[in-house]
């Protein structure tokens, strides 16, 4: 087997390399073969040669010019120079002839070890007797300093990406700085005052900012409007992201204080980071942590938005019902401001209508009793028979249009004259047998002239009338204003809940036009009550029953006791009924001119019967289907009834 | 007999004793009929077209009971006998829409407001009747003495001209 290390003699004179050759293989034995080189031959091609047959050249032995051999694994070289001769300062070790066998196995010996040791340990073990003990304790010394100054150089890299170093951010950004001033000698320092912009968003970026002192902010311009991402959270290099993405500035940057920085263009920093691998440490652990800050600013701005939107939404939610609840206020506010309106205005034109109504309906009585009586004391032989005309105009009240017609067409047929049927009925003479008496035996003239002083006496009657008719509904309309006005100041007295119902009746009678009232009343003990305030209970439920049966209908009015503590009325009417969805709502303030007539109190009427009969710790009640409307009030016979707030402030004098 | 007829459409007695006294003096020239409600006035409409009368004016509340007068008076536009017929409308409550309503689908020809003064409401049965006798054709020289005289006769002269 071809021994794998081998020592390659190379010397100027082949003579002597045989000689030498046979020398060194005396020593060595077969633990290594002994190449020579010819003449012609390069001492680096023959251990080329052999390096890539897979042997180990550990020594070369040369006595000219040092042979430049190729590849990484440069053999040692050994001298033989005359005895004497000083030794080559390039040679790793230097023998002199004559040579004795045990110098040479040690020189070579040292040699070999040195070498393998240095490149393949492995193959020490093929030479145990030719290897160097000393040389060996050495080599392996160096190994293991290389093998601790790996370790921490590791260990040093490790901390630094993963901070696992314990240092802060201050402290690594400082050792950065100091291997920049370290690896670029002290670059320029350039100083920015407090408010000036370093960076414009969009602008080119050639290089990197490290800021030494001093605060930036960095900011975006979005629709007009600079939005601050970074401030703390900055970091001391400025253009990462420009220099990481190769684009033009992604953020501007202002000095918030004055600022010191070290400007370092991507060439120089290129080149800085190439000639000192330990700012490449440093440099990346800085950029790490910048973008990690920079990252969680942005998870926390994130955060901080998804929170704000949330906080946004649910003051919104309360701010709407906020607002509903003023909206409802003041919708309440409004209604009770109106009924308070309405009652002074009530008042007020109560009490003006107060005097010139009763000077009206003064002298109306007095129209009413004095001008038959002149009639009759004028002298006029007709007087008795004028004054009876003008008298039955005046107290019989008239004929509806249906049965004046009837009676003219009759009489038009007896007389055969239509015309003077018309006149005749109209004041009153509807039978033949009548108009003969009358005027039996006169002239047409005389006839003409009784006719014409007739009817002017039947109009006097009829004007009369009128008078006191409309005369008395005025002052019905002005007294029940002023007990409106006046309700609750009364006091509480024993009341009779027929006879209240009976006023309404009579109040509302001319809006009863062709309504029946069927009345059903049981004998009821009198109550305890406000009885100016009960009076409007009834007048609004039966004026709110006519009104639904619009001018024709029964209308029912039913009073009992259901117990000896209670009397009840049941107001019923015949009407369409009330739609199901209004039913809830019919106590609540609604303000209504139903048709353009203002009827007052009547537009607020259900309302004010719910707080009447409330107030009187009674209930009222109400059932509706088409064709039976049911009002039903039930109120305690003796009870202690709360008087009206001061809503009505009409004042007596 | 053909003669002209004045309605009165007034539910309350007492207002239309006074608006019948009102048109006394149009009493004899036309037939002056009242009625208290939309119904009873349909009946007189009835009777009047079967007598072979002309209605020529309707003095109309607007409320009623049962129906509206301006509903009423709006039907009467609708029928051939009676779409002529002047309509005035006597209220003191009309709504602004029912007033609206009266003018664009009943032709309204006049509005008088509660309380009337007894002046006017004859001016404008005169002028609204002087209106209907000329369109209707006939005989002109008979309402002379009690409609407008001046307009009834330049009516009669140019009859006489035209034909």
């Amino acid at each position: 087997m071809t021994r794998r290390i081998a020592v390659v003699v190379a010397l100027s004179d082949p003579a002597d390399g045989r000689r030498l050759a046979g020398e060194l293989r005396a020593a060595l034995g077969d633990e290594c073969r002994v190449e020579v080189c010819e003449a012609a031959e390069h001492p680096a091609d023959r251990v080329g040669d052999l390096i890539r047959e897979g042997a180990a050249v550990p020594v070369v032995a040369v006595d000219g010019p040092a042979p430049e051999p190729g590849g990484e694994r440069r053999p040692r070289l050994l001298a033989v120079v005359p005895d004497g001769s000083p030794p080559d300062p390039r040679a790793d070790a230097t023998v002199s002839p004559p040579f004795d066998p045990v110098g040479l196995r040690g020189v070579i010996g040292r040699l070999v070890t040195s070498y393998l040791a240095e490149t393949e340990p492995a193959l020490l073990a093929e030479v145990p007797g030719l290897a160097d003990v000393g040389v060996l304790v050495d080599a392996l010394d160096l190994s293991r300093d290389r093998v601790r100054a790996a370790r921490s150089e590791l260990h040093d890299l490790k901390g630094s990406f993963f901070e696992d170093d314990g240092l802060s951010d201050d402290e690594v950004e400082h050792r950065m700085i100091e291997e920049i001033d370290r690896v670029l000698g002290r670059p320029p320092r350039r100083i920015f005052p407090a408010g000036s912009t370093i960076l414009r968003e969009g602008s080119p970026v050639d290089g990197i900012l490290v800021v030494l002192r001093g605060e930036v902010r960095l900011y975006r311009t979005v629709d007009g409007e600079d939005l601050t991402f970074h401030n703390r959270t900055a970091g001391r290099v400025v253009g990462l992201l420009a220099m990481a993405r190769s684009r033009p500035a992604f953020f501007s940057c202002e000095a918030l204080t004055e600022v010191e920085a070290i400007p370092l263009s991507f060439e120089r920093l290129s080149d800085a980071l190439h000639t000192g691998p330990s700012l490449t440490v440093h440099f990346v652990s800085v950029l790490v942590r910048s973008l990690a800050r920079r990252n969680l600013r942005g998870v926390e701005l994130q955060v901080e938005r998804d929170r704000l939107a949330r906080d946004l939404a649910a003051e919104r939610d309360q701010l709407q019902r906020t607002l509903d609840r003023l909206e409802e206020a003041q919708t309440r506010l409004i209604q009770a401001e109106k009924m308070a309106t309405l009652g002074q205005l009530v008042a007020g034109i109560g009490h003006e209508l107060n005097n010139p109504v009763a000077a009206i309906e003064r002298a109306a009585g007095v129209l009413a009793a004095e001008i038959p009586a002149a009639v009759a004391a004028s002298g006029d032989p007709r007087a008795d028979l004028l004054a009876g005309f003008l008298e039955s105009a005046a107290t019989g009240g008239l004929r509806s249009t249906r049965e004046e017609r009837r009676l003219r067409r009759e009489l038009a047929e007896a007389l055969g004259d239509e015309e003077l049927a018309r006149r005749l009925v109209a004041v009153g003479i509807t039978g033949e047998q009548r108009y003969r008496e009358l005027f039996r035996g006169l002239s047409a003239t005389e006839r003409d002239d009784l006719m014409r002083a007739i009817e002017t006496h039947h109009r006097i009657g009829v004007a009369l009338h009128g008078v006191g008719r409309a005369t008395r509904r005025v002052a019905d309309l002005v007294r029940s204003l002023r007990s409106y006005a006046r309700a609750g100041r009364h006091g509480v007295a024993p009341t009779d809940v027929v006879e209240g119902i009976e006023e309404a009746l009579l109040l509302l009678g001319h809006a009863l036009g062709r309504i029946d009232v069927v009345r059903e009343y049981a004998d009821v003990p009198e109550i305890t009550a406000y009885p100016g305030e009960l009076a409007q209970v009834w007048t609004n439920l039966v004026a709110n029953a006519i009104q639904a049966m619009e001018g024709e209908g029964v209308l029912t009015v039913a009073v009992d006791a259901p117990d000896p503590g209670h009397v009840r009325v049941e107001i019923v009417d015949d009407g369409p009924g009330i739609p199901p969805e209004d039913l809830d709502r019919i106590f609540d303030l609604h303000f209504t001119t139903k048709h353009g007539r203002v009827e007052f109190g009547l537009g607020l009427g259900l309302r004010i019967a719910h707080d009447v009969v409330t107030r009187h710790h009674g209930r009222i009640a109400v059932e509706s289907r088409p064709g039976r409307t049911a009002f039903t009030v039930t109120l305690p016979v003796s009870g202690t009834p709360q008087a009206a707030p001061g809503l009505m402030q009409g004042e007596e004098p | 007999m053909n003669r002209v007829v004045i309605l009165v459409l007034e539910d309350e007695p007492e207002v239309r004793a006074a608006v019948l006294g009102d048109l006394r003096p149009f009493e004899g020239r036309f037939r002056i009929e009242a009625a208290a409600d939309a119904e009873e006035a349909e009946e007189v409409v009835a009777e009047c077209i079967d007598d072979g009368d002309d209605l020529g004016l309707v003095l109309c509340d607007h409320l009623l009971p049962g129906m509206r007068g301006t509903d009423f008076l709006v039907r009467l536009n609708h029928r051939p006998e009676t779409e002529a017929a002047r309509k005035v409308l006597l209220t003191g409550q009309a709504g602004h829409d029912d007033t609206i309503r009266a003018v664009n689908e009943a032709d309204l020809d006049h509005y008088l407001a509660k309380p009337w003064d007894p002046a006017e409401l004859q001016a404008v049965v005169r002028a609204q009747l002087t209106d209907f006798v000329v369109e209707r054709g006939g005989e002109l020289l008979e309402y002379v003495s009690v409609l407008e005289g001046d307009r009834l006769l330049e009516a009669i002269r140019r009859r006489a001209w035209d034909r």
